[in-house]
């Protein structure tokens, strides 16, 4: 039987299902047919919710470790990714720690110039106490000192945690006896199951209890008790039964089993200040307000600071200006006849032998950093040193003598020609300043 | 290091308090028995190389007229019995309290103390044939004196190793469920 007959044979028997289900088995065996036929249904698998086994949930340990997979492989494609998510994250994390620094930072500004703050360093230094103390005391309106974790069913300590500040007698009594103090006031007045004590309150000590099933949280607060206190408290007891139900159950005392639980019970270890306490009732208009204070605060810092400067300054330049004058009035052949200060300048204006120091010089020499305007005109001094330094000038004077000048009468001492000394008497008696001249002291030489 | 509540019963005056008070840290005082009807106090010791705490609540004194505060027996591992040697009637008092304890703890290892020992000589009222009797129940029976300390440790050393004992055997008997 051939093949062609073969095939009619199969036709014949199986009639027109054969077709369709050589079909089927084809598209089984070629993956091209096989996806397109199958996408449909993958596409309604994922649509579809509902029961506890969808598609989502088995594939999503496949969608992870493909993942990391890729990261670990090369990370670059999904760095590049997550890149624009990344960004606006990142600053906003960045923006927000820093208005939180802006905040710290304006507190403490506050506190540290304020008048109050010099109080508390003044109570420091009287009680001897650390600066920092006494700020904190002043601030504190409450603080949560210690947490319990207690086993409901024994009264067993699983786990405790003590603020820095605190000191606590041992935890383990304590614990128990809350947990009987809880037995005793549930034995005595008959109360509603599971509703036991929430809180105990001693002076400004306040112990706030929260009952779970299987544990119980207690915090021990010290002052004002914030509202919200119980809350955080039952946020926290709820999060312990979360994690550690069973463990809760068949606890055998071995509390090493909840040590990861400090971090929770740590978070209610609150402290709350005064300032933030300020700041959050009135944020805004406290903002402003003080915005407005620092600006009056600065502005007359400002001026203070200007005043004390400028009058410092105008002092040292009076005192400067003073010297100048001075120096120029003692200054030989040279004749003060006005000094001036007008239109923020200063003026000195006289008369200067040409033989005299320069004023320029002058002025140099008292190092003061004052512009100061020179108007001086030229004559001739008569003082002394100067009709001396104008006689050495004009006359060649040998080394051998010396001149002084005293009342007008010019005196020559030691040796020279007779020819110098005729010659030197006939013209010297010309000079402005001398009248007379004495050479009884001169020896004649050859 | 693993924690144990246990409790201390007994009748008024049989010298639970004194009995321990020698061998255990404690922070509160005693008037906390008239006022809340128990004072916890903390007892550590070694077993086989392992630390353990006993969280000690200690009851107050009971009689006829006063009621067992069950609610104190709530998850404890064991507890002790005191009974006063020269006092049968105290003795009487506990094996009630030691039913009623029963009821509420279920099957947990429990000690019975017969205190005073000191005075076995003079005042002891307590036949051996009763003492005999008990131990032939199941009970666990350590003669004490606070006075001299005689037992006391004892008495604490021997509830630590049933209280582990029983658990481990229920650990046992629970993998075997399981399994």
């Amino acid at each position: 039987m051939s093949e062609t007959d073969l095939e009619t044979l199969r036709r014949l028997l199986l009639g027109p299902e054969y077709l369709s289900v050589l079909k089927k088995v084809e598209t089984l065996d070629d993956p091209k047919l096989l996806g397109q036929l199958i996408t449909p249904a993958v596409e309604e698998a994922l649509k579809f919710k509902g029961t506890t086994n969808n598609l989502q949930q088995v594939l999503s340990p496949t969608v992870v470790s493909a993942l990391m997979d890729s990261v670990s492989n090369d990370p670059k494609p999904i760095a590049d990714a997550l890149y624009p998510v990344m960004g606006p994250a990142i600053r906003k994390s960045i923006s927000a720690t820093m208005t939180q620094m802006t905040s710290n930072f304006n507190e403490l500004l506050e506190q540290s110039v304020s008048p109050k703050a010099w109080r508390w360093r003044f109570d420091a230094w009287r009680t001897g106490r650390s600066y920092s103390e006494v700020v904190l005391i002043q601030n504190l309106v409450f603080q949560v000192e210690q947490v319990f974790l207690i086993h409901r069913e024994t009264g067993l300590l699983l786990q405790h945690v003590l603020a820095d500040t605190a000191i606590s007698k041992d935890p383990d009594m304590v614990s128990g006896m809350l947990t009987a103090i809880q037995d005793f006031t549930s034995d005595s007045f008959s109360v509603e199951q599971n509703s036991g004590l929430n809180s105990l309150k001693l002076g400004d000590l306040t112990v706030l209890i929260e009952n779970g099933p299987h544990a119980v949280i207690a915090a021990v607060v010290r002052g004002t008790v914030p509202r919200d206190m119980q809350e955080v408290l039952s946020e926290a007891i709820e999060a312990v039964h979360l994690q550690e139900h069973k463990k809760l159950i068949n606890y055998s005392g071995d509390p090493s089993g909840f040590i990861h639980l400090q971090p929770l019970l740590s978070e209610c270890l609150k402290t709350k200040l005064i300032s933030q306490q300020s700041q959050s009732k009135a944020k805004d208009k406290k903002q402003g307000s003080s915005l407005l204070k620092y600006g009056i605060y600065l502005t007359l810092l400002l001026l203070a600071v200007g005043f004390i400067y400028n009058s410092y300054e105008s002092n040292k330049r009076q005192g400067e200006w003073e010297k100048i004058q001075q120096a120029f009035r003692s200054e030989p052949g040279l004749v003060v006849t006005n000094t001036s200060f007008k239109d923020g300048k200063y003026r000195i204006s006289g008369l200067a032998d040409p033989l005299a120091k320069p004023p320029l010089l002058i002025k140099r020499g008292t190092l003061s950093n004052i512009e100061v305007v020179l108007a001086f005109r030229p004559y001739l001094s008569l003082e002394p040193d100067l009709i001396l330094k104008r006689i050495r000038e004009k006359f060649d004077i040998p080394d051998s003598v010396k001149l002084s000048l005293n009342d007008q009468v010019l005196s020559l001492t030691g040796r020279s020609t007779r020819s110098w000394l005729t010659k030197f008497a006939s013209e010297a008696s010309a000079i402005g300043g001398v009248s007379s001249l004495d050479t009884s002291k001169i020896d004649i030489v050859k | 290091m693993v924690q144990k509540k246990i409790c201390l019963l007994g009748a008024f005056a049989v010298g639970k308090t004194s009995l321990v008070m020698r061998y255990v840290n404690s922070i509160f005082g005693d008037k906390y028995h008239t006022t809340v009807g128990v004072k916890i106090d903390k007892k550590q010791l070694v077993h086989d190389g392992q630390e353990i705490t006993l969280m000690i609540w200690d009851l107050a004194g009971q009689d006829d007229l006063t009621r067992l505060r069950t609610s104190y027996l709530r998850g404890v591992a064991g507890y002790v019995i005191v009974a006063d040697g020269t006092r049968p009637f105290s003795l009487n008092t506990a094996i009630n309290m030691h039913k009623e304890a029963r009821e509420y703890t279920g099957d947990v290892p429990f000690i019975l103390a017969i205190n005073k020992a000191d005075l076995i000589e003079e005042q002891w009222q307590v036949e051996a044939e009763q003492i005999k009797a008990l131990e032939n129940d199941g009970a666990t029976i350590i003669l004490t004196s606070a006075k001299t300390g005689d037992g006391v440790e004892e008495t604490f050393q021997l509830l630590t190793k049933q209280i582990l004992e029983s658990e481990s055997k229920n650990k046992q008997l629970d993998d075997t469920e399981n399994n």
